[in-house]
């Protein structure tokens, strides 16, 4: 496969059919993702541009036929209990996830309502005034190599655009009729909330995906205007051999909340940290993250809480889980301005070890520019340690249930706040997570 | 000739460690009998093991044993959860009235009936009492509607002077010490354990509680005529929990065995001379 040069864009772009601005801001930010070094910190990177494949046309062939699909993905999608449409498209024996019968009425309802949901792409086309006005306006190309990257050969992932004072949630099957070109590599998600409004937005899937690629590049940009509620859940377990690098943002304004759900297993390396820029008064940021690193996995995430406005307030609650040999790491920057005044931050991250191989680290900046406002910061790394292990059993749990009760009592700040379409699913996603962690 | 409930021959316990240069072993030589329906008062100075020999008893990994630890098995009190474990039932089809447990796991000694009361209670964040208590309980006892077992709950926690309410708090967590020691006899009869082993579960009690836990405990072991071993360093419980027999452990081994006289003779004359 050719390395990424211009030709390449300007085939993308023709292939699209896309405006000429949109065009020109995809050579920009190749230009920069060039320039640009690779970060210097954080965890090594050894990703070859050179194997990468830039663009899939719709028409390519399938990856496999269903009797191809191994055993062990066919029983895990049956224990999680999800449509066989989903699970033919999850496996990757349709490029296309046909959800007509569900998702013809949720759109037609959607539209009745004003909302817009479509794919990225024709997103573009049909609102190119939305796309001038919000794309790449909260993470720039020039916010980081990857964004660079993103900008530069986007293709897929989901606009939404939801009308003042309307309030809808986006089951999690609406996410892969969305997804054109299947969960893509470089994807890009948009999302407008007008004035209070509300939106639910769900995307991912716990089954171990295989993929036929080892790059995953996304950009989320969220704009949360006043008095509006957004919440975004991501549930990925990427198969073992993917770079997980994506730019997550979300600007929140006056009286507006924005809530992330992150849970991250499976990837070689994740860096993720999902992000809000507080600003306007009484905005709220909230991100409740899980993270489970196995061995030879490298989590490198956490949040930014930028507060820029009064009487804001930020709420970071993130879990890690680090078996065999898995390294975690809790990075994160809690930023009070000087405007900000009077402004709260909760920062909780706590780690649990299986093993005596496993890492966790943490990573926090906290900034107060003023004198008004407070960050609370608490920080924990526990060990499942034998002591407990050894009551738990002595109770009749076997070690499983035993094991599987301390980390549900570990995350249950997580648990909490998952979507409950993810429930079942996410039960499963756990016991399976739990079979190999060490006693 | 009276029946055993446990019977351990020639049990040695070693600490399981890192530590090359440290000399492993604690117990040696251990050898008893706890006959049906009988408390022991299992005594000894500070640091003589009792502990030890009762967490190994439950089968602690921290703890390597050999010997053997027979039990005399009750089918009545096996737990539900065991029948998913075909091996398991194998071989308890495959026993007689007496099963050597020393092999097997914590959790399958539990399965029998085995419950040890710990003497610092463990506590799992995030872990409301109710759900650990709700779980364990139809592990044991088999499926059990949220409902019923509220219904089951209520005159316990009356009894033990608990509100409901308070088991919506974290397991062992923001408990004050009486609170957590009657939790722990709540979770006690809530399991309807078949061989008792409480470790200095009075330790921390006012007066009161006392009276009212091991009073309890007393009933429970009359109305199934079950059998305990008590560890304990306050010999007032004496009068709530009669003896049966006594062993000491001094020196790392069994020093002296004999009946409710033994206990007399300690508490009026220490260990010094045994």
């Amino acid at each position: 496969m050719p390395a990424l040069t211009e030709k390449t864009i300007y085939k993308i772009s023709r292939f699209k059919n896309e405006p000429r601005w949109m065009l020109e801001l995809r050579l920009k930010a190749f230009e920069h993702f060039k320039k640009r070094p690779m970060p210097t910190w954080g965890p090594p990177l050894d990703i070859d541009f050179n194997e990468i494949i830039w663009f899939k046309p719709v028409t390519r062939q399938p990856l496999r036929t269903w009797d191809q699909v191994p055993k062990e993905l066919k029983e895990y999608f049956e224990k999680i209990g999800i449509p066989q449409a989903e699970r033919e498209f999850l496996a990757g024996v349709k490029l296309q996830y046909d959800s007509s019968v569900i998702y013809g009425s949720l759109k037609e309802q959607l539209e009745s309502q004003g909302v817009i949901f479509l794919d990225t792409d024709t997103g573009l086309k049909e609102h190119e005034d939305l796309f001038k006005q919000y794309f790449g306006k909260l993470v720039p190309y020039t916010d980081n190599k990857f964004a660079a990257l993103n900008t530069a050969v986007w293709s897929g992932g989901s606009f939404i655009y939801v009308p003042p004072g309307v309030k809808v949630s986006l089951p999690l099957h609406a996410f892969f009729r969305i997804s054109k070109y299947g969960t893509g590599q470089f994807e890009r998600t948009l999302i407008i909330a007008d004035e209070g409004s509300e939106v639910e937005y769900i995307e991912g899937c716990t089954a171990p995906l295989e993929k036929n690629y080892s790059l995953h590049a996304a950009v989320v940009e969220i704009f949360v205007k006043k008095g509006a509620k957004v919440k975004y859940s991501t549930l990925q377990n990427w198969s073992h051999n993917v770079y997980n690098l994506v730019t997550k943002r979300a600007q929140v304004e006056e009286n507006a909340k924005m809530i992330w759900v992150d849970v991250n297993a499976g990837s070689k390396v994740t860096m993720k940290y999902p992000s809000c820029i507080l600003k306007g008064k009484n905005a709220t940021g909230a991100i409740y993250s899980l993270a489970i690193a196995d061995t030879n996995q490298f989590q490198d995430t956490g949040t930014k809480m930028i507060h820029l406005a009064p009487k804001t307030k930020s709420i970071v609650i993130t879990k890690a889980i680090s078996k065999n040999e898995g390294i975690n790491n809790y990075r994160g920057l809690i930023h009070i301005s000087k405007d900000a005044q009077h402004s709260v931050s909760n920062v909780t991250c706590d780690a649990l070890m299986f093993g005596e191989k496993c890492k966790a680290g943490t990573i926090p900046v906290n900034r107060v520019y003023n004198t008004t406002s407070k960050i609370y910061h608490e920080a924990s790394i526990s060990k499942v340690d034998s002591k407990r292990l050894f009551f738990l059993q002595s109770r009749g749990f076997t070690p499983f249930k035993a094991k599987n009760i301390i980390v549900s009592g570990f995350i249950t700040d997580i648990i909490a706040n998952l979507p409950l379409e993810f429930a079942k699913e996410f039960n499963v996603f756990l016991e399976t997570q739990l079979k190999n962690a060490p006693d | 000739m009276q029946q055993s409930q446990l019977n351990i021959k020639n049990l040695k316990v070693l600490i399981n460690t890192d530590h090359q240069n440290l000399d492993r072993s604690l117990l040696t030589d251990i050898s008893f009998t706890l006959p049906t329906n009988s408390v022991l008062y299992l005594l000894g100075p500070n640091g003589a093991g009792k502990s030890a020999l009762l967490n190994s008893i439950m089968g602690s990994s921290f703890y390597t044993v050999e010997g053997d630890i027979l039990l005399r098995i009750d089918k009545n009190f096996v737990s539900k959860d065991a029948y998913n474990d075909k091996e398991f039932i194998k071989l308890l089809e495959n026993a007689k009235d007496v099963i050597n447990i020393s092999k097997l796991l914590t959790h399958q000694r539990a399965w029998l009936g085995l419950y040890l009361s710990f003497q610092e209670p463990v506590n799992v964040a995030g872990v409301k009492t109710i759900d650990f208590l709700y779980n364990m309980y139809q592990l044991r006892h088999g499926e059990t509607s949220q409902e019923r077992f509220e219904k089951i709950l209520k005159p316990y926690l009356k009894t033990l002077q608990l509100s409901l309410d308070s088991l919506y708090k974290e397991l062992n967590m923001d408990y004050s010490g009486g609170e957590k020691k009657r939790l722990e006899v709540l979770t006690m009869l809530l399991y309807k354990p078949y061989l008792l082993m409480l470790d200095e579960l009075d330790s921390g009690l006012d007066i009161d509680s006392e009276r009212l836990i091991f009073g309890l405990i007393k009933e429970y072991l009359e109305e199934y005529n079950l059998s305990a071993i008590v560890v304990s360093h306050n010999f007032r419980i004496v009068n709530l929990l009669k003896p049966d027999k006594a062993v000491v452990l001094k020196n790392k081994t069994v020093a002296k065995t004999g009946g409710a006289d033994l206990v007399e003779y300690i508490i009026n004359n220490g260990y010094e001379r045994i």
